[in-house]
């Protein structure tokens, strides 16, 4: 029973933020965030997405630009103006607080009457699943707990948007998987617009109603996790959102021509050589009747559910991920054929 | 799952207004938080006039009350404030209207301090508003137009520490060094170049000697020349090597000349320099291995008592005690060992004090370099199959170096500033710290105790400047080291012995110093008549002692809590928040750390005797004195407690809408409880015995303790300065032990350590 | 915020109330003892209360120099006289007729001219400790200092410091002439053992047994023995030198009509019996009226010279002997 969310567009434009004289750590930044959203901001360490993450916190000043909340600029306002909270990677919880202090403590800095305090604890509290331990402190809880008080504390303020900076990285693979879709869960149902920074591009996939990639501080792309997987604009976004083998072929507008294996394609790329990426899954062996590509077998290793190959085509090197295992299982020096799964095929501008 | 479904959830009723958000719908503040300080200019303006000429903060005068409200930079000031006042409630966008605020509190600041430096008429209490003000609406409008990162708080904070900084810590030290060569209104080198070949300053060609100086410093410089090239040469150095190191030999050669046969102030004191750093230093680390490693107990509680000592024991006392125990009828000396010599009065008795005064400083400071290294590089070592020996040649000397140079650069600089050592026990040499204050107070000449002074500061920076590019930059604050735990090398069983064995002579003869304080205290006539009497403790009591202790103590305990919140505001700055100026901060802070005392008190004289900021003959001046003096030791302490704190727990705070002060008051308070009292307890005791800062500050009905006591040693009253050093030891005791305890207890309920 | 601009105007108010009533800021530069002394009776006598900062003369003339744009002191008692001289000269005192000028004894009257007001009179003398002699005979005259035999037993003040040991120059000068006085002085130099930086610190050390002699003013080597130090002192015989002690009224004074009302007080015999009663001080009082006291130094018996102030006492005169003595004599190694 959160009440009274009222969840906040969030526009960036032209945000610029420079450490010292030369180090762009966001640079002309545009994005725009839908209400109810939950937008993520991936990319590896370094790229600017923690940073363009608390230019919007208001923990960072931008050095140019305008960051715009239902159409209002903030971007000069002090962060404890901005209706904006945030989960951060290490919680934060106050050590000397207990559970029910910490969730209470944006209702005390705000001044609110007790009985209205009590109360509103309790709620989110209850809504995170943790009624009744509202008197162990910090250090007697589990991290997935610990990350749940993070999380009751942010919402207990109705922030406008909520941001999380990693709040998954100091939990253990499978809480990790656990908790996200929680923290998915929780942010569909309160419709709150929320920023999710992460270098991990499975939790990314999995949370995001559209993901942003980031790299040395500019947008690499902007989509769905669809979009992303299937159509990434780069060479550095396929690579970081899956596992991509990239090989030159030549595209005509309706087919795609790679080392003679030709199918038809419909992709927005102008006519000419171009690199193909073939995603790992998209590798399968050809049946003898039907057009395929040569390789030689150069690796094998059975995963149980899955097998990885590694082939060699016309001296290029192709990765290969194909479910199923036994059916026609190669080996070692194998010479086979294989063909490509159109849907897992995309292009991308030759080098 | 987080929770259970939608049940609890009432997100279809329709969402009411949300109370917490009464600023809506506009982004940004109705009202700007400039007002308040605005009608705090503005109630300060029309007191601004305040002041006296002898007396600052005091009384209405009516003939500077016609001066000042006639002056249009007055009016200017007072208009602009009433124009912040008027933009803090337009209703415009927060950024724009700090952006007005700001030029208005620029143009009002401006034109009230250059009302002060024309009139040069002391600043009173309305001024003080008026200043606080402008400067509050500074901060406010830095803040709200985003022009500063951070909130009003911040803002403000950042330009009132700068300004204390400029103000109380780098103008006097900068009227020091102009009032060495800047002499009645225009450069004048003549006191300057006089004192520099006077032969209290530094002499090396003796006429009236049998010997040649000059030629045996020559010597000296010739034997260092030929004796580091022939050791390069026999290294079969380059010959580009074996030149540099010649060369350098002979420089050393040299100064080791300069000091052995040189005469005056500055030789004797970097000859005392050069006995007294590398000794503490080394004993130091002696103790501080020992400390940390010894397989008894009773050494290490015997050292915790030790490495207190110096802070709770005031100037001169110790010394005296030396005269009794080592002087010509001493009880050590002369009852025991039968000699007759007055060999105490000179280098040698002050370097003695001054090593028993500066070793517990190395202790305690290469302790906690000790306990940061990491054990498990010892235990590495161990593993590969060095010994002991070899582990602390290899890994534990090399990782302590830093801490070693820190140690030497801390006891070099205690010891060029040392005041009541050389002053009781000094002899025929003189020292640069007492020279400032006898040019000053003996030869009555202000511009030769800046020349002095000047020296001095000069020789302080210098050798911090040293260290600091020969460790590599580094911020002098923000450099701590967080202690590890594990199983420490234990030390080679010879090297504790030997170490134990000092440490055992060095604590029975400090237990016999301290002995005789209390016994001194007791006796009829210190030294001559040790019949058993309290009559100086009825002689403190009925006489001004008493009095004065009460007034130091207060004055000590009025200084000490601004000095720790100053302290901490810094630290919080200078660790927390980048700005413009942060680097100023930091030199200003290691300014007030390395100058000695005698010199910053000069610059205090110089500085605040005339001119707006007239502030001697107050309290306030010995307040202000000590405050500075004790900020930076508050620095480290809050800047090493800030270190132990996840800076995303501030940032949390902040993200739920605290702002920096509600966030310092509830969150770091409580988190650095324990460090800050123990900032406070070091800061009031430090005050307590300071004596060389404010020794020139004292006033009629503004008496400091140790001031009082250096009189009462000077007439003789030897009984009463012993009774009064007792009472400070053991009052000063008291108040740690008693008081660190309370904040250790304080500190664990307040972080909750239930386990 | 808020709070904090709240505090600040709390704080100003408190210094606010910060409102004094009419005193005497006192630079005093005599024995402690004395000093906190005269608190006490003039309070009585007057009504006045009275606030003092012991400081020696030339400490004393230090801050005055200091704080001569806004003096806080409003008058300066005691102390040697030539600092007062200076000051009078510099313009930082000036100079006040008491009512009872005429009970001043002439001959201080005479020395000092209108610039200060006598408030006592001091000789030099020998102060000594004979167990520490151990059998050496106790030195008579200012020659006998020279002799080898007291080699590391004596203690002076140091010149560069202290106006006691200028005087011990100036006296030594006006005896023997400018060239014998230094050869007495490179003498005295190879017997010292220490130079103090205050003047009365040497009568401390031969008390505590450090050195035997020490060269000083005898009322000094008095208060010592009467705190119970083994000393006796005595004058040399061919003669020595004395000072005037000194009482100004500060120009510019903060508090003049108090700052006269002691000063008329201060030079009463019942104000002055204080010092040999109270103030462990027994230096001759300058009021004729005012009685010795049994254990001041008997002006009668001593052979006083004629010392010449007004030469002595200029800065110029003094910087040149002490400046000579730093050069030749201070160096000279031991």
């Amino acid at each position: 029973m959160i009440s009274g969310l009222e969840p906040a567009t969030v526009e960036l434009r032209g945000l610029v933020k420079r450490f010292g004289k030369d180090v762009f750590a966001v640079n002309d930044v545009d994005l725009h965030i839908a209400r109810g959203e939950l937008l993520t901001l991936l990319g590896p360490s370094g790229c600017g997405k923690t940073t363009a993450l608390r230019l919007i916190a208001g923990l960072e000043r931008p050095t140019a630009g305008q960051i715009l909340l239902d159409d209002e600029d903030v971007a000069r306002l002090p962060a404890y103006l901005r209706d904006v909270t945030m989960v951060f990677q290490s919680y934060a919880l106050f050590p000397h607080m207990n559970v029910f202090e910490n969730v209470a403590y944006g209702l005390r800095v705000a001044r609110r009457p007790k009985e209205e305090i009590g109360a509103r604890v309790e709620e989110a509290l209850a809504m995170v699943g943790l009624e009744g331990l509202a008197h162990r402190t910090p250090s007697q809880l589990s991290g997935g707990q610990q990350q749940r008080v993070a999380l009751a504390r942010a919402l207990v303020i109705r922030p406008r948007v909520l941001l999380f900076d990693e709040p998954l990285s100091n939990l253990d693979a499978k809480l990790r998987k656990r908790v996200r879709e929680d923290i998915r869960e929780l942010q569909q149902r309160l419709g709150i617009t929320s920023v999710y920074v992460t270098h991990d591009q499975e939790e990314a996939l999995a949370i995001s109603d559209r993901v942003v990639v980031m790299r040395e501080g500019v947008i690499e792309q902007i989509g769905s996790p669809h979009e992303l997987y299937t159509r990434p604009a780069s060479r550095f976004v396929a690579d970081f959102i899956g596992s991509a083998n990239f090989l030159p072929g030549r595209y005509d507008g309706q087919q795609i021509d790679l080392l003679g294996y030709r199918w038809a394609h419909e992709q927005d790329v102008a006519a000419g050589p171009v690199t193909v990426m073939v995603r790992p899954e998209a590798v399968e062996f050809a049946r003898d009747d039907e057009p395929a590509i040569d390789a030689k077998v150069v690796s094998a290793a059975y995963l149980g559910a899955a097998t990885e190959y590694l082939f060699d085509v016309a001296g290029t090197e192709l990765f290969a991920t194909m479910s199923g295992g036994g059916m026609s299982a190669a080996h070692k020096g194998d010479r086979v054929r294989l063909r490509l799964k159109p849907a897992a095929v995309s292009l991308l501008p030759a080098d | 799952m987080l929770g259970p479904p939608a049940a609890r959830l009432d997100l279809d009723a329709a969402p009411p207004s949300n109370p917490l958000r009464t600023r809506r719908p506009a982004a940004g503040l109705a009202v700007s938080g400039a007002w308040l300080p605005a009608v705090l200019a503005i109630v300060g303006w029309w007191a601004l006039p305040i002041g006296r000429p002898n007396r600052p903060f005091l009384t209405l005068e009516p003939e500077l009350y016609a001066v000042a409200i006639g002056h249009p930079l007055l009016w200017l000031a007072l208009f602009a404030a009433v124009a912040a006042l008027a933009l803090s409630f337009l209703p415009i966008a927060t950024a724009r209207r700090g952006d007005l605020v700001l030029v208005a509190g620029v143009v009002g600041l401006a034109s009230v301090v250059a009302w002060f430096m024309l009139s040069t008429i002391p600043f009173g209490v309305g001024a003080l508003l008026v200043l606080a003000g402008l400067v509050m609406l500074l901060g406010n409008a830095l803040s709200e137009s985003g022009r500063v990162q951070g909130d009003a708080f911040i803002a403000s904070s950042i330009l009132f520490v700068s300004l204390f900084v400029l103000l109380f810590i780098i103008y006097p030290l900068f009227t020091v060094l102009r009032s060495s060569i800047y002499i009645d209104g225009r450069f004048d080198f003549s006191v300057f170049l006089r004192t520099m070949r006077h032969p209290l300053f530094f002499m090396l060609g003796n006429e009236r000697s049998a010997v040649d100086e000059v030629a045996l410093t020559l010597r000296w410089g010739l034997a260092g020349l030929v004796g580091f090239g022939a050791f390069a040469l026999w290294r079969r150095a380059r010959w580009t090597a074996i030149l540099t190191r010649a060369v350098l030999g002979g420089a050393l050669g040299l100064v080791v000349g300069v000091l052995l046969y040189g005469n005056g102030a500055l030789p004797t004191s970097l000859l005392l320099v050069s006995i007294v750093a590398p000794t503490a230093t080394m004993l130091g680390l002696a103790f501080a291995l020992l400390g940390q490693r010894a397989r008894f107990g009773a050494v290490r509680r015997s050292l915790d008592v030790i490495s207190i000592l110096p802070i709770i024991t005031p100037p001169f006392v110790l010394a005296f005690a030396m005269i009794f125990l080592l002087g010509r009828r001493g009880l050590i000396t002369y009852n025991l060992l039968d000699m007759s010599s007055g060999w105490i009065f000179g280098l040698p008795g002050v370097a003695i004090a001054q090593i028993l005064a500066f070793t517990p400083i190395a202790y305690l400071l290469l302790r906690g370099s000790l306990s940061s290294l990491n054990p498990a590089l010892e235990e590495a070592a161990q593993t590969l199959g060095a010994g002991p020996w070899v582990t602390m040649r290899t890994i534990t000397w090399p990782l302590v170096r830093p801490g070693l140079a820190a140690a030497f650069l801390l006891s070099m600089i205690e010891s060029l500033a040392d005041f009541g050592n050389p002053i009781i026990l000094g002899g025929n040499r003189k020292y640069m710290a007492t020279e400032v204050y006898l040019s000053l107070t003996g030869r009555f000449n202000p511009n030769e105790a800046a020349v002095y002074g000047a020296v001095l500061l000069l020789m302080v920076l210098g050798a911090f400047f040293l260290q600091r590019w020969w460790l590599g930059g580094g911020s002098f604050v923000t450099v701590t080291g967080k202690p590890t735990s594990g199983a420490l090398a234990p030390i080679p069983r010879g090297l504790e012995i030997g170490l134990t064995v000092v440490l055992f002579v060095w604590t029975v003869f400090v237990a016999a110093l301290y002995l005789s304080i209390v016994v001194g205290s007791f006796a009829q006539l210190w030294g001559v008549n040790y019949t058993f009497t309290l009559k100086h403790y009825q002689d403190f009591f009925s006489g001004a002692g008493w009095a004065v202790l009460l007034f130091t103590a207060r004055v000590a305990a009025v200084s000490a809590v601004p000095a720790m919140l100053l302290g901490f505001l810094v630290a919080y700055l200078v660790s927390r928040q980048r700005f413009w100026g942060r680097r100023f901060v930091e030199f200003g802070s290691l300014l007030s750390f390395a100058t000695p005392g005698t010199v910053m008190g000069v610059a205090y004289i110089f500085a605040f005797n005339t001119g707006p900021v007239l502030l001697t003959a107050s309290a306030t001046i010995i307040v202000i004195a000590l405050v500075f003096r004790n900020m930076p030791v508050a620095i480290r302490a809050a800047v090493a407690g800030l270190a132990q704190i996840d800076p995303s727990l501030e940032e949390a705070s902040t993200m739920l809408r605290a702002k920096s002060l509600t966030t310092m008051r509830r969150v770091l308070f409580p988190l650095l409880i324990n460090t800050l009292v123990t900032g406070l307890i070091f800061a009031f005791v430090t005050a307590m015995t300071a004596v060389s800062q404010v020794i020139f500050l004292v006033s009629p009905g503004n008496q400091f303790a140790t001031v009082l006591l250096l009189g009462w040693v000077d007439q003789g009253q030897l009984g009463r300065a012993a009774a009064m050093g007792t009472i400070l030891i053991v009052s000063l005791l008291l108040v740690i032990v008693v008081v660190l305890q309370l904040a250790r207890m304080l500190g664990a309920r307040m972080v909750g350590v239930r386990t | 915020m808020k709070r904090f601009a709240v505090l600040l105007i709390a704080a100003s108010a408190l210094f606010l109330g910060q409102a004094q009533a009419q005193r005497v800021n006192l630079l005093c530069s005599p024995d402690l003892a004395w000093c906190e002394a005269l608190g006490p009776a003039f309070k009585e006598a007057t009504g006045f209360d009275l606030e003092f900062q012991r400081l020696s003369s030339n400490d004393g003339l230090a801050r005055l120099r200091a704080e001569a744009a806004n003096p806080i002191f409003d008058a300066w008692f005691g102390g040697t006289g030539d600092p007062h001289l200076i000051a009078f000269r510099e313009g930082l005192t000036e100079f006040y007729e008491p009512t009872v000028w005429d009970e001043i004894i002439q001959d201080l009257k005479d020395q000092v001219g209108g610039t200060y007001i006598p408030l006592y009179a001091g000789a030099l003398g020998f102060v000594v400790n004979e167990g520490v002699l151990d059998g050496k005979p106790m030195p008579q005259s200012w020659r006998d200092l020279t002799d080898p035999m007291y080699k590391g037993l004596i203690a002076m003040p140091d010149p560069n410091s202290s106006g006691t040991a200028y005087t011990i120059i100036a006296t030594l000068v006006q005896i023997f002439g400018e060239e014998e006085a230094f050869e007495i002085l490179a003498g005295l130099h190879q017997n010292i053992a220490q130079y103090t930086s205050s003047g009365s610190a040497p009568g401390q050390l031969a008390g505590r047994g450090e050195v035997a002699i020490a060269i000083q003013f005898m009322h000094d080597g008095v208060k010592f023995a009467a705190q119970g130090f083994p000393l006796v002192s005595y004058a040399p015989v061919e003669g020595t030198g004395y000072e005037i002690g000194g009482l100004s009224l500060i120009a510019n004074s903060p508090n003049r009509d108090a700052a006269i009302a002691f000063i008329e007080w201060a030079l009463t015999p019942e104000a002055q019996v204080l010092a040999g009663e109270l103030g462990d001080s027994y230096q001759i009082q300058s009021n004729m009226n005012t009685p010795a006291h049994p254990l001041a130094p008997d002006f009668a018996a001593i052979n006083l010279i004629n010392y010449d102030f007004n030469t002595f006492g200029t800065p110029e005169v003094k910087e040149r002997l002490v400046g000579r003595w730093t050069n030749e004599i201070f160096p000279t190694p031991r």
